[in-house]
């Protein structure tokens, strides 16, 4: 039963990322996939979040793992920010697809560790 | 001497029957004119009545809604069983404790999936595009999308920082984007191959079909086509006579009627003789095809 919530979760997930990345995508029309970048920024953040407070005996195991392994990981996506970067590579654009490849390495670990810091802040 | 050689040569562009598809799309993209030539030309607005409809907005399109719930739902079951089926971390202590099996699993495989996809369905001409629109959808946007996940990855990450074993982390993290990219950059390349070789059997097939469909006529031949008459008169008492080469209940075929008695040679449908002339290139439609696509630009 749980597995079957989780799952749901993270197809509630998916639908969020479809609904921001049309909506960001309708007006941005730069090269950079921004709706991608954004989606990702903001799912590491909430995941920096909940796993403070899963760590500060906040919240139980079901919601963190409702959470973070289901609505999070469906939110998020890691196939879709590789492929941009080899489309851009394969589009001959070397230099966005490094620079995005860098910004989708570091920006996550950077937003993680914010998210931790404000989850922790009650502490 | 020298005046001809220059003329000869000053020519830049002999003139043959060739057109070129750059040629083409060149002069048959229309120039723009008044406020369209403006640096920045002026927006015009979708009408209000077609922001709201599926085909204009993929917003308002349930069934993208419906695709991308069942899509997710089924990718992020398949990442959380995998959790299951395979050992948390590659090792126990130190280095490869950094090292999360069921995510990278599930991120190469989503990535390698997502690519071959796209990169198939971007060539597959021979699919309707409401059905490549939901494949892409429900399986590339939805399921790629929820199997492979950037905030477990992410919390991995930092967790095995706090436990400052840093090269462990780094090690974990390169792997996974550098591996990735590999495996994206197979998956489009074996995405593009298969469908190269459907569409080399989509032609053979509809080239082979045309020559099915040629029928050869000899002269004084009667070949009377009575659905695409529409009067019975003419039809009737000729159709015993049908040739036995031809086939006599073709609805498709033009019909051909060479004979003189024909009461009404004016009325059967013109028969369009085969060009060997490019298209003629028109301004009242300033279409054309791509056929990678499929589409008209």
């Amino acid at each position: 039963m749980s597995f079957l919530l989780i799952s749901m979760c993270g197809g509630l997930g998916a639908v969020a990322r479809f609904v921001l990345n049309t909506s960001i995508q309708r007006w941005w029309n730069r090269m950079f996939p921004l709706s991608t970048f954004i989606i990702n920024v903001i799912a590491t953040f909430c995941a920096g979040v909940a796993a403070a407070a899963y760590a500060h005996q906040v919240v139980p195991e079901s919601t963190y793992l409702l959470f973070v392994t289901g609505f999070l990981g469906g939110f998020s996506t890691f196939s879709t920010a590789i492929n941009e970067m080899v489309s851009l590579a394969r589009n001959r654009h070397f230099a966005m697809a490094a620079y995005y490849l860098v910004a989708t390495i570091v920006v996550p670990i950077i937003c993680v560790t914010l998210g931790w810091i404000v989850g922790s802040l009650g502490r | 001497m020298s005046d001809s050689v220059n003329t000869i040569g000053a020519e830049p562009q002999p003139s043959t029957q060739e057109i070129s598809v750059a040629q083409v799309r060149a002069q048959s993209m229309p120039e723009p004119q008044g406020a369209a030539a403006a640096a920045k030309p002026p927006q015009i607005p979708l009408a209000p009545i077609k922001r709201v409809q599926a085909r204009f907005n993929p917003l308002a399109d349930g069934m993208l809604y419906l695709v991308v719930f069942l899509g997710g739902t089924l990718g992020t079951a398949m990442r959380y069983g995998l959790s299951f089926i395979l050992p948390a971390t590659a090792g126990t202590e130190g280095f490869w404790h950094a090292f999360h099996v069921p995510t990278f699993t599930a991120n190469m495989a989503a990535c390698f999936i997502f690519a071959c996809l796209t990169s198939y369905l971007s060539q597959a001409v021979w699919i309707r595009k409401r059905v490549r629109e939901l494949t892409s959808r429900g399986i590339g946007m939805g399921m790629c999308g929820g199997f492979s996940t950037l905030s477990a990855l992410a919390i991995e990450e930092l967790t095995t920082l706090q436990g400052s074993v840093v090269a462990g982390a780094v090690f974990y993290m390169l792997v996974s984007f550098l591996l990735g990219l590999v495996v994206a950059y197979l998956g489009a390349r074996l995405g593009l191959a298969l469908a190269a070789g459907k569409t080399a059997k989509v032609a053979i097939a509809a080239v082979c079909q045309q020559q099915q469909n040629w029928r050869h006529v000899t002269a004084g031949e009667t070949i009377v086509v009575p659905a695409a008459q529409g009067n019975g008169t003419a039809a009737s008492p000729a159709a015993p006579a049908a040739s036995p080469s031809g086939m006599p209940g073709a609805p498709n075929a033009a019909s051909i009627a060479p004979d003189a008695n024909d009461p009404a040679p004016a009325a059967t449908a013109p028969i369009n003789p085969p060009s060997y002339e490019p298209a003629p290139i028109t301004d009242e439609i300033p279409l054309v095809g791509d056929p990678t696509t499929g589409e008209a630009h």
